[in-house]
């Protein structure tokens, strides 16, 4: 079928960020077929020069109010790695913790919130509140429990305030801890009745073979740190990062593109479930066998169902976390660290996939120079590509269903825009 | 009034089982690193955790009786309920000083009448239990505020007589009911003894004052301290950030608000701690600040403290814990305040009059001299030598005066003109215009007089060595300053510049045109004179004094200043030497006012607390400029 | 009574604030019994240009941003700035210490012509604000106070004092008795000490009060050994908008 198309969404709702979805189709053929990023660029890089090594991670944190923990572990563990430190089991431990409680805000926002709604066809979480109240009650009760652990770990949900290179500024304390673990156990109910709503909930159906990156780990789920580890079998250690994040310029979006050994790459939820599946818990590979899911998986749509997974791992790990720290002398922090001259990278998993913030410092610990990858940029190229192969299969159904669809894909890399425009051209020489 | 004698671990008990009915509150401490631990009052959940020997906590325990938020009343549209807070609870552990600001507290919110129903109800539903600190705590004030001892305000006293065992004064019959079940151990004359020697012992940590004066004295002293510069360097320093507020246990200013909930309609009215220290304190709705200096602000936090509130409830409203002393950033400090106020008050008062004794008989005995020379300088004024018949010198200070009788028309002071380093004789120069002068007017060379004195202060040369000396005369003040000039012309490689201004009101008026011309051909004296009326033939400078500032040029930091001249002339004059920064220590001025002993007995002279022929004539600016009937 | 009708809109930003809406889970509801949200791009579809009440988040960095805000502007009969970035110009004035050429070379490189920008600016340096709910990130708690505030036709209370009167209130350790140093003598209070009752010192993410007294903080800082330029680089995380308060202080000692 020979047919004329033309879709513009202008600042894509329900995504961090803003963004512009272009499709142009004349005569059948693809003539554009793409996201454009069109967020205002915020040149953290560059305003970080000079700062010390204890004001970066605040900084850097500012990229992304979303992933604010992820951007302060990036810096901070770039920070620690370029003057070769190395933190104690309590922080390891709270740091975690901390991540896991990111990471269940994030998914939950993304997946209730964000997501939902197109399936439940209503054009915002707010409708739903008259059609599905029990269900947006639920969402803000585990918002507000992943919230309520950044809050008491990292002394606030958005852009964490006890977190500092070398360890944390106030531990929190015993009694927190067991109430929050007492209010995790409660939450099981909410999560398995999430995993019940999930799995009546129809995904779109397409494939597209690409290759997924993620941290490498051999006896946990990784989040914090590691190598990296690709699909395609081979992995490298994180201060190669480079090799699988080869930046690209396209001329549509102010953000850089990425590919590794294929001609784009996917990170997330999606790419870690499926390269470290048997490192998850118990509770949340039963929740993949209910939800249906199979690694390996290369349907882009089926990321949501991935989140819901990672969301039940983080949850049960988050126990386990608790009581491991319960273990632990509580009573006073330390954080003793010494700047020297030197490089360091940071990788961590935050939500959308791998963040990685790599520095050069002087010998009084003053930024001379820093370079941060982000997980969105990484997946831009992989969304062009998944767009180009779908628009031709539903060609035949109208445009807004089209448009709908579109938008759902997106959506579902749960693109974070504004972190992807700092973007930079830096060579370390 | 009753004691028991308790183990640590039966009060740990008897806290246990208060904790099911009271909110117990207790000093309890906290790490926030390793090296720094602090002490803070909250609810206890484990008596085991009570901080028995603990310091002055950083904000004090006022929190439990007033709080730093608390509701007034609720509202529901325009339906009022009073609310109140009369939950019970013991607060354990309070300090002397701490448990005299609870006290203090009570006094303002019973005010003038006025009773604050908010407060007592809190507060009477509150037990205390107070104990003694073990040391005196940093930068604090205890001793000179008195508030280290504490005899009333708690209803139970808690004494360690050693590392385990306590000694319970109980007062008031809540602390019985607290007891009533308390097993005491037996208190026998050993235990007395005891408790004697713990009181002994820790009283000798309590007996340096702090301040270097007494705190009845801080009132009269801070009435006269309201101009000290002093606060204007305190200004300078503050942060304006209401610490000092913050962490007082006798502030009890409040702001008062509104707070809506989520259904709009409904409410809390609260009130909260608000600090004097922040600019907005006194910020009214048209946006109008009324104490808009830090300057302003800190002086009112003392004045508060230990004046104004004083003037109204009869106490001080400090009990020198020190927490504002610590909490302050920029070291803004009570003590320091109050002892420098008190010492630039010292010596703004100490004018120490060199006390003439009179020999002879009596000190209204005069002593005959005899005119030798005299000469008509002008129309009224007429220069006399004296030498008194013994032969002996008059023995005085530049500046000083003298009383001369004319026996049967009375007794006047005049100004000794003659320098010092005039022997054998000396010189007084006379306006005819009262009695005794009219006389003395008519008199001739050979004729005697009776001399008091000399009297009073004079010019202290001695702290003008190798100083540049600016003096201004105007009309007859000429007269006691040749007596200077003279005797630094005497000693000219003793000093630094000389300059001297002088002015009449015509030329005719002109004193000493002999001498005048004399210097003005002096290469080492700087002379300039200006009338105020003349005709033609005047061919100098017409104007007030005042003028001819502009002519010359002063090292400010080096120069002295002496001003001598009618009393229209010295605010005029002060500005001028205020405009080039000379020093207030360094302006000596020679006042006149009526005077009949000389010898600060009649009373006549005095400028409100000092006597001019005792302590002046002359004074320097620094010494008068709080006097306001000076100048 | 009609609910009031509340926009949310973002500019140069990390969108944390507008998160931090989402996240007063528990009020939540109830706020949405008096308003209706008709325009939030982080969270609906849904999109309006009638609305009584408008949020903005974030800074001005692009020229072509200022069509947009002053179209806000004209429908909104309120104007309420969210959070650091719109109103005091945050972390994105960092920026403006530095030469805007070299700033854009640093990122871009040779692609930099493609992205325009220009000195970072709060909303109020171009449209008319009428209150500003400060923090890097805003207080939830805050929020709600100030938007319950405005429901009831009551002038929010902002505070213009220091954080020290709220870290006082917490019994926290003077941060520098902790040997670190602190700009919450400067910084306009509001947040409850947050940072300094964390254990961290006071950044001031909610930019000075409106008479900062720089000069006898300048002192204090000098006492504990910061060297000026210590001092400025403290100084520019969040102040660097209002620069020319403490740069004439700066260069005079």
């Amino acid at each position: 079928m020979m047919k004329d198309l033309n879709i513009s969404v202008k600042h894509l709702t329900r995504v961090e960020g803003h963004g512009n979805i272009e499709v142009d189709i004349k005569n059948g053929e693809i003539l554009k077929c793409q996201l454009d990023i069109v967020e205002a660029p915020r040149f953290f890089e560059a305003m970080v020069r000079g700062k010390s090594y204890f004001e970066v991670p605040h900084i850097t944190s500012r990229i992304c109010g979303i992933c604010s923990i992820g951007h302060t572990f990036a810096s901070i563990q770039a920070v620690e790695d370029a003057f070769d430190f190395k933190p104690d089991e309590t922080t390891m431990l709270l740091r975690k913790l901390l991540l896991h409680g990111e990471t269940l805000q994030s998914h939950t926002l993304h997946i209730y919130f964000l997501a939902a709604p197109d399936f439940l066809k209503a054009p915002s979480v707010f409708p739903l509140l008259n059609t599905h109240p029990d269900v947006v009650k639920r969402a803000l009760r585990m918002k507000w429990l992943a919230n309520y652990i950044c809050d008491k770990i990292g002394g606030r949900t958005v852009h964490p305030i006890s977190t500092r290179p070398g360890g944390f500024t106030k531990y929190p304390t015993k009694e927190s801890l067991l109430d929050l673990k007492e209010k995790l156990t409660k939450g099981i109910e909410d999560l398995n009745e999430t995993v019940k709503l999930f799995k009546t909930l129809k995904m779109p159906e397409f494939e597209r073979k690409t290759e997924f990156i993620s941290l490498k780990s051999v006896n946990e789920y990784p989040f914090y740190d590691g190598d990296l580890l690709s699909s395609e079998g081979y992995s490298v250690s994180k201060k190669e990062y480079r090799k699988v994040t080869n930046e690209f310029i396209v001329k549509h979006s102010t953000a850089k593109h990425c590919k590794a050994k294929l001609d784009s790459i996917m990170v997330g939820a999606l790419a870690r479930v499926n390269n470290n599946f048997n490192l998850l818990n118990k509770e949340a590979k039963a929740a993949a066998t209910e939800l249906n899911f199979k690694p390996i998986c290369y349907n882009p749509f089926m990321n949501n169902i991935a989140q819901l997974i990672e969301i039940v791992h983080a949850h049960y790990d988050s126990i386990r976390l608790i009581d491991l720290l319960l273990d632990c002398d509580l009573s006073t922090p330390s954080y003793d660290i010494t700047p020297k001259a030197g490089e360091g990278v940071g990788a961590v998993e935050v939500p959308r996939g791998i963040l990685y913030h790599n520095y050069i410092f002087d010998e009084k610990g003053k930024l001379v120079k820093a370079n941060c990858i982000i997980p969105t940029n990484q997946n831009l190229e992989n969304i062009d590509l998944d767009m180009k192969a779908l628009v031709p299969k539903i060609l035949d159904k109208s445009k807004e269903e089209i448009t709908l669809l579109l938008e759902m894909l997106v959506r579902a890399y749960d693109p974070c825009i504004s972190c992807s425009t700092h973007l930079l051209n830096v060579s370390f020489k | 009034m009753t004691k028991i004698l308790l183990t640590i671990r039966t009060l740990n008990e008897l806290i246990k089982n208060w904790s099911k009915e009271n909110k117990v509150i207790a000093p309890l401490k906290k790490y926030e690193t390793i090296e720094h631990k602090k002490y803070y009052f909250d609810e206890v959940k484990n008596p085991e955790d009570i901080e028995w020997n603990y310091i002055t906590t950083i904000r004090p325990p006022k929190e439990y009786v007033y709080p730093h938020q608390q509701t007034l009343l609720k509202y529901k549209e325009n339906q009022i309920q009073l609310t109140f807070d009369n939950s019970p609870q013991i607060l354990i552990g309070l300090h002397p000083c701490d448990i005299h600001s609870i006290n203090l507290l009570e006094v303002s919110f019973k005010g003038e009448g006025n009773i604050d129903r908010n407060y007592f109800e809190k507060r009477n539903a509150t037990t205390i239990i107070g104990m003694d600190c073990k040391t005196k705590c940093d930068k604090s004030f205890c001793v000179s505020m008195g508030t280290y001892k504490i005899s009333e305000g708690y209803d139970a006293y808690i004494r360690f007589i050693e590392n385990d065992i306590l000694l319970i004064e109980i007062k008031t019959e809540k602390g019985e009911k607290l007891f009533k079940n308390a097993q005491s151990e037996l208190i026998n004359n050993k235990i007395i003894s005891k408790e004697q020697k713990v009181i002994e012992e820790r009283n000798k940590l309590f007996t340096e004052s702090e301040f270097t004066l007494t705190k009845n004295e801080i009132p009269t002293l801070l009435e006269k301290s309201y101009n000290s510069l002093l606060w204007k360097d305190i200004g300078q320093k503050c942060l304006s950030c209401g610490s000092c507020n913050i962490v007082c246990p006798t502030c009890f200013c409040f702001d008062v608000r509104d707070e809506n909930d989520l259904t709009i309609t409904s409410g809390e009215r609260k009130r909260y701690w608000d600090a004097c220290q922040l600019k907005d304190f006194t910020r009214v709705a048209g946006n109008e600040v009324f104490r808009k200096t830090r300057e302003g602000r800190n002086r009112h936090r003392i004045f508060r403290k230990f004046k104004y509130l004083f003037d109204r409830y009869d106490n001080f409203y400090c009990i020198g814990c020190g927490r504002c002393n610590r909490a302050c950033l920029a070291e803004i400090n009570i003590v320091n305040i109050i002892n420098d106020l008190y010492k630039e008050y010292k010596e703004t008062k100490t004018i120490k009059p060199v006390p003439f004794v009179v020999k002879g008989e009596s000190i209204y005995e005069p002593k005959l001299a005899k005119i030798v020379k005299m000469e008509q300088f002008t129309e009224k004024e007429k220069w006399f030598e004296f030498v008194f018949e013994d032969g002996s010198d008059l023995g005085h200070m530049p500046g000083q005066f003298v009383s001369v009788s004319v026996f049967g028309v009375g007794e006047a002071p005049i100004s000794i003109t003659s320098s010092p380093t005039k022997k054998g004789s000396f010189e007084l120069c006379l306006r005819k215009i009262g009695n005794v002068t009219e006389k003395l007017h008519q008199l001739k060379v050979g004729d005697k007089v009776g001399i008091r004195g000399p009297f009073g202060r004079g010019f202290p040369y001695n702290k003008m060595y190798h100083k540049d000396i600016l003096f201004v005369c105007g009309g007859l003040g000429l007269i006691p300053a040749r007596s200077l000039i003279n005797y630094i012309l005497d000693n000219r490689n003793q000093f630094g510049k000389m300059i001297i201004l002088y002015g009449c009101k015509t030329p005719e008026e002109i004193l000493y045109r002999n001498e005048i011309k004399m210097w003005e051909s002096r290469d080492d004296v700087e002379f300039h004179i200006t009338v105020d009326k003349a005709d033609e033939n005047w061919k100098g400078n017409k104007g007030v004094i005042t003028t001819l500032f502009s002519k010359i040029k002063i090292n400010p930091l080096n120069t002295v200043a002496v001003i001598v001249g009618p009393p229209i002339m010295y605010k005029f004059v002060m500005m001028e030497l205020f405009a080039k920064n000379i020093l207030h220590d360094n302006i000596y001025m020679s006042l006149e006012r009526r005077m009949k002993c000389g010898v600060g007995k009649c009373g006549h002279c005095q400028i409100n607390g000092v006597y001019v022929c005792q302590e002046g004539p002359v004074f320097s600016y620094s010494e008068i400029k709080n006097l306001e009937e000076a100048i | 009574m009609s609910k009031v009708r509340v926009a949310f809109f973002d500019f140069a930003c990390c969108e944390g604030c507008q998160l931090n809406v989402l996240n007063c889970e528990d009020k939540l509801l109830d706020i949405l019994n008096n308003i209706e949200i008709v325009n939030f791009r982080e969270a609906m579809s849904e999109a309006s240009d009638n609305y009584d009440i408008a949020f903005i988040e974030g800074s001005i960095t692009r020229e072509c941003d200022i069509p947009r805000l002053k179209k806000i502007r004209e429908n909104a009969k309120i104007l309420i700035t969210l959070g650091s970035c719109s109103s005091i110009g945050g972390v994105n004035a960092i920026k403006n210490n530095f030469d805007l050429e070299d700033v854009r070379n640093e990122v871009y490189g040779n692609q930099k012509d493609y992205f325009e920008t220009t000195l970072a600016r709060p909303i109020d340096a171009v449209v008319k604000v009428d209150y500003k709910i400060y923090g890097c990130p805003i207080h939830r708690e805050e929020f709600v106070r100030i938007i319950t505030s405005l429901l009831a036709g009551q002038q929010p209370y902002i505070p213009n004092h220091p954080v020290c009167v709220e870290c006082k209130l917490k019994d926290n350790f003077c941060v520098f008795d902790k040997g670190m140093t602190c700009l919450g003598p400067l910084t306009r209070a509001g947040c409850g000490a947050r940072c300094p009752s964390e254990g961290n010192y006071c950044v001031g993410c909610r930019g000075m009060v409106d008479e900062p007294e720089v000069n006898a903080h300048f002192d204090i800082l000098k006492k504990y050994n910061l060297s000026i330029d210590d001092i400025k680089n403290k100084f520019e995380i969040y102040y660097s908008y209002y620069r020319k308060k403490f740069e004439n202080i700066y260069n005079a000692r």
